[in-house]
């Protein structure tokens, strides 16, 4: 299943200004339109994973659009523009706000990425964010609740990212997971970990 | 496969294998033989011939591993090639390992911290290896001579090493061996290339090196010392 970031919008400016702003967080496409008529239709909202930043006046159209299926929108919205109805339910971004709102939304985005869209020896974005709680000294048992999911399925993923990397100690993990930009060594104490 | 005898040179199996040279200076023998053979060589310096061939034998070709044969040695005679082989890792393999890592740090431009957090690990696994060796130094092997002494000459045994046994005594490998599997992985596969790659190359030789020496060196430990002292303990806890 493919995954796509849209930014809809009437505004150029605001419409490219968003997406070179996402293309510093997503290196995958980001696709640019300017009314509904271009909008994927209803057979691919359904296949596709669809983050789109819509503004307000758009966003009902987009949710009729997107009901059933893996579209998630995020609303654009300028100071002072109230938000009412069923849009009250969404995330948005202010023309205002700084970046990190945005990378928020976007790293929660990647995060739910499918898993297929990995290659056979990368690691997918489950077993990355497992990872990196690994490495920041959680234990299985704080993992799986955190991350809702069982310790069982937990020790899988560990297993896997294990064979897929050749890594089998927290330490020897936490070094990769710094490399490799998955945590921040600020995060941890490093004399502890390592 | 040809294994060697005592009538063999020694130089030849310096030729024909350089990685036995720390081994044969385990034993006291350094260069400069002439053309003795392994037999000669050991006469003069007073070196169990088997023992000796047994050993470079198993270090020279990996799947020869002459259990019963190992087994009909003393423990004393393992004990002391395992001190040797101990001392050789404290005394030069691991200053030698963390110096070319040094190294490494400093040539390189721009990753420095990623490398700087390779050393931390390397610094892990190191702090790890040297308790392990203290450990085996401090009680496993003294526990061992004592049980020797017991069996082989009668030295009553104390109260305290009745309650021992030494498949409880000898820690496992499994932890330090596995962060030298990941120290090699995160250097060859992760660690982004920007340093002298000679320096790299040279670290990574010393450590498959240090890796081969402690694979022989851990299974001589699991295979032949802990069976051996095992066998030991339960003839003196019969004989009681
Ligand atoms: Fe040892
Ligand atoms: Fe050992």
């Amino acid at each position: 299943m493919t995954s796509r970031i849209i930014v809809l919008h009437q505004s150029e400016i605001v419409r490219k200004g968003l997406a070179s702003m996402i293309s510093t967080l997503w290196k995958k496409e980001i696709v640019q339109i300017s009314d509904m008529n271009q909008f994927p239709d209803r057979d691919l909202c359904m296949k596709c994973n669809l983050l789109v930043f819509v503004e307000t006046s758009l966003a009902e159209e987009v949710l009729i659009l997107a009901e059933d299926s893996k579209v998630e929108a995020v609303l654009i919205t300028a100071n002072n523009q109230p938000v009412t109805g069923d849009l009250d339910s969404l995330r948005c971004v202010n023309l205002y706000s700084d970046i990190s709102l945005l990378k928020g939304i976007v790293d929660d985005f990647i995060k739910n990425e499918p898993e297929s869209t990995a290659g056979e020896n990368d690691l997918t974005q489950r077993e990355k964010e497992i990872l990196r709680l690994v490495a920041m000294g959680y234990s299985n048992k704080e993992i799986a609740d955190s991350l809702f999911i069982s310790i069982h399925t937990v020790i899988t993923h560990r297993k896997n990212i294990t064979g897929k990397l050749g890594i089998k100690s927290i330490s020897g993990l936490t070094v990769y997971a710094i490399i490799n930009r998955l945590i921040d060594p600020g995060q941890i104490d490093l004399e502890k970990f390592i | 496969m040809k294994l060697f005898t005592s009538e063999d040179k020694l130089s030849r199996v310096v030729t024909d294998n350089y990685h036995l040279l720390p081994v044969i200076n385990r034993f006291g023998i350094r260069l400069g033989f002439g053309d003795a053979t392994i037999g000669e060589i050991c006469a003069e310096r007073d070196i169990h011939v088997p023992f000796f061939l047994v050993i470079i034998n198993a270090f020279h070709h990996p799947d020869y591993f002459p259990k019963s044969e190992f087994l009909k040695f003393s423990p004393r005679l393992i004990v002391d090639y395992l001190r040797h082989t101990h001392q050789y890792y404290l005394s030069w393999v691991v200053p030698k390992m963390e110096k070319q890592l040094e190294n490494l740090v400093e040539s390189s431009q721009t990753n420095t911290e990623d490398l700087r957090l390779i050393i931390l690990f390397f610094r892990k696994y190191k702090s790890e290896l040297l308790y392990h060796i203290k450990d085996e130094e401090d009680s496993v092997f003294p526990y061992v001579l004592r049980i020797t002494a017991a069996y082989e000459d009668g030295v009553p045994l104390s109260e305290e090493d009745w309650g021992k046994s030494i498949e409880t005594y000898e820690k496992e490998h499994s932890d330090v061996d596995e962060k030298m599997t990941d120290l090699k992985n995160l250097v060859i596969k992760f660690l982004k290339a920007d340093y002298n790659d000679n320096l790299c190359n040279d670290f990574l030789i010393t450590l498959f090196r240090f890796e081969r020496d402690l694979i022989d060196h851990s299974r001589i430990e699991d295979k032949i010392l802990v069976p051996m002292i095992t066998r030991i303990e339960n003839i003196l806890k019969n004989d009681q």
